[in-house]
């Protein structure tokens, strides 16, 4: 009777572990597969980012200095054009403000304001999509997988994204961003992969609005390293 | 107010010693180590304005040309054991010619500070704004007024640098707390007597107020300002901040002088203030609020100042349509003693051609006093340093009580045609 009842326990365990087990296996693998697409397109920790961005419609050039620390803090300072040099962003989480000098503070935006062109505001300070995102694997073949990336919360820039990934080296390669409907919003595509911090990143993303057809491309200039002060990331020191 | 400036002194005198100890593991940093970074940039432009309506008999708000130049300069020491700090030398002045007051020149900037991840300090010349709200900017009491040109709404025509001490001390990563020490006040400026703005022009008798003065530095701090402001960020992003200063009053209060000329009244008196904002997506809440203890009234000109308390609040929602569409609506509340004055405002403004244009049109207008300005405006950018600004300000204001936003600015309507550009 004992025996019996230990195998219905252990076989009812083993089902259930072998179903957790399955489970988690395929949302980690998609996970470690995003987290490792994240690592690609730029480092962890703390550093600096010059960065250029040029839209198909507009002559001007526009370039920012970009100071990320973690997941959640960036601050995006306009260089380029010199009518707009000195406007300051700075993302804490899902809040936004903007300094322009002469106003001396900081004012608070909302986060649909667009920075220049078809690049969104999160397009440069949201470099990583781990943990904001649940992920699955939506199909693969011999050297491409296709992620499901559905938007964990409100205020990310993006509801869902559908992004390809080279299996060789997690390289992405296209992404399409989508309403919560499934909607095409914009196309981009990760070129131009050079040596920058350590190791190849993409160093050009192809910004391509699907109803108009305007394109931006958003230009990774330099990447440095740097440990950098929380100071310079509160809303109360900007100006 | 020996608080405020034993506090600051403290976060100085504390910086230093720091700096002075080095690196505690012995070896100093080779001064080729040291991150540098200096930027010079400036700016130059001219305005001009044509009266649509007002004083026949005065010229037309002052034409003016001018050139600012600045120059930030920061030194990160590259230490490694008080990593991320780093140092900022920061200078900017400006020269101005004017129709009304001929040539001046004036320091915007010139500071010297010092900041890591635990405290920051600036000390000389600056500007330091309070608040989230925007127009009449309620808690924006550390700076002077500049009332040259009272419906300009660039600040670097509105507030007047000051010499002072600001340390801040960021308590937690949300948490930061500011005190500020100002040894001697600053007055604000006047417009030139029977110039477009001159608040008194409309007086039959030709009242001419005498300029004001800055007040002089005393060791017993009797001209000192001095407060502080605590502010916190929530989980959620409600953004809070409580503050106190102490402070001469900012109003446009006139009394007569023995040689029967009026001059600018200044005590002082006490705010207490609280703001708070809040970011919904694509709408943002501000509010400001400020109870003034001690701050001198008039209800008529010929009336002896008094001290009042009053309690100002401005409540604003900025709504973000589509890209390039913002909707601002603002309701202001003074409560006097024997006088409660409310004004609404609706401010739309949109970019065209990918920013290279930009239309706004505020609109401001008194409830239940006779308060209206109507202020279109377009700012074209000529080239990517350049910019064009053509603006007008069409203003009914009403003498129906001597605390409407309007009062001395009354039927004072002007178009405005700025150039400017930066390098």
């Amino acid at each position: 009777m004992l025996s019996r009842s230990l195998v219905q326990a252990l076989t009812v365990i083993a089902v259930f572990g072998l179903v957790l087990s399955n489970s988690t296996g395929e949302c980690a693998s998609a996970d470690a597969i995003l987290k490792s697409v994240d690592d690609v397109r730029s480092p962890n920790g703390s550093y600096l980012m010059k960065i250029a961005v040029s839209d198909s419609t507009d002559a001007s050039r526009y370039e920012f200095e970009t100071s990320i620390k973690g997941r959640d803090k960036t601050l995006i300072r306009t260089t380029l054009p010199k009518r707009e040099e000195g406007k300051t962003l700075l993302m804490l989480g899902d809040d936004m403000w903007v300094a322009i000098p002469g106003v001396k503070r900081a004012v608070r935006v909302s986060l649909s304001q667009k920075l220049v062109g078809e690049a969104a505001n999160g397009d440069l300070a949201r470099m990583k999509w781990w943990n904001d995102y649940d992920v699955t694997i939506l199909s693969e073949t011999e050297q491409v997988w296709t992620l499901g990336l559905t938007a964990r919360r409100k205020n990310l820039t993006y509801n869902r994204i559908q992004l390809q990934v080279e299996k060789k080296d997690t390289r992405p390669i296209e992404a399409e961003f989508l309403t919560s409907g499934g909607k095409v919003l914009k196309k981009v595509r990760y070129r131009s992969y050079k040596k920058m911090a350590g190791r190849l990143r993409p160093t050009e993303m192809e910004i391509t609005n699907s109803t108009t057809g305007e394109k931006s491309v958003i230009s990774i200039l330099s990447i440095q390293i740097k440990a950098l002060s929380d100071s310079i990331f509160n809303q109360n020191n900007l100006q | 107010m020996w608080c405020v400036l034993g506090a600051s002194i403290a976060t100085v005198a504390f910086t230093t010693r720091v700096w002075a100890d080095g690196p505690k593991s012995g070896a100093r940093v080779p001064r080729s180590n040291w991150e540098k970074s200096s930027d010079l940039s400036g700016e130059f432009g001219a305005i001009t304005s044509l009266p649509a309506a007002g004083p026949s008999n005065s010229s037309v708000n002052p034409s003016r040309a001018y050139l600012l130049l600045s120059r930030d300069s920061t030194l990160d020491p590259s230490r490694p054991n008080i990593d991320r700090d780093r140092f900022l030398f920061s200078g900017a002045v400006r020269g101005v010619w004017d129709a009304d007051s001929g040539v001046e020149g004036d320091i915007r900037k010139l500071l010297m500070g010092y900041s890591n991840d635990v405290f920051s300090w600036d000390f000389g010349v600056q500007e330091i704004a309070w608040g989230e709200t925007f127009g009449t900017e309620i808690l924006d009491i550390v700076n002077p007024r500049d009332y040259r040109d009272p419906l300009a709404q660039d600040f670097k025509w509105k507030r007047i640098p000051i010499a002072a001490i600001s340390a801040k001390i960021f308590l937690s990563r949300n948490t930061t707390t500011q005190l500020i020490y100002t040894p001697a006040a600053k007055a604000s400026r006047l417009p030139a007597a029977g110039s477009f703005f001159d608040p008194l022009s409309g007086d039959p008798n030709g009242i001419f107020v005498e300029p004001p003065s800055d007040s002089p530095w005393r060791a017993d701090g009797a001209f000192s300002e001095f407060g502080g402001r605590i502010s916190h960020l929530f989980p959620g992003g409600f953004d809070v901040a409580f503050l106190y200063y102490n402070h001469f009053n900012r109003n446009l209060i006139f009394v007569p002088t023995v040689t029967g000329t009026l001059k600018l009244f200044s005590d002082r008196m006490q705010t207490y203030g609280f703001s708070f904002s809040k970011g919904f997506d694509a709408i943002v809440l501000r509010n400001d609020f400020s109870m003034s203890d001690g701050e001198p009234i008039q209800y008529q000109l010929t009336e002896s100042p008094q001290k009042e308390s009053l309690l100002r609040n401005v409540t604003e929602l900025d709504i973000s349509i589509g890209n390039r569409f913002n909707l601002g609506l603002q309701w202001q509340q003074d409560v006097y003693r024997r006088e409660t004055l409310n004004w609404m405002s609706v401010r739309i403004e949109r970019d065209w051609w990918k920013g290279k244009l930009n239309s706004t049109i505020l609109i401001f207008r008194g409830l239940g006093n006779q308060d209206f300005w109507v202020q279109p405006q377009l700012a074209v950018s000529v080239s990517d340093a350049a910019r064009l600004l053509l603006q007008a300000d069409l203003v009914r204001g009403g003498q129906d009580s001597q605390h409407t936003f309007l009062n001395y600015w009354e039927s004072k309507s002007r178009y405005r045609f700025q150039f400017e550009y930066r390098f």
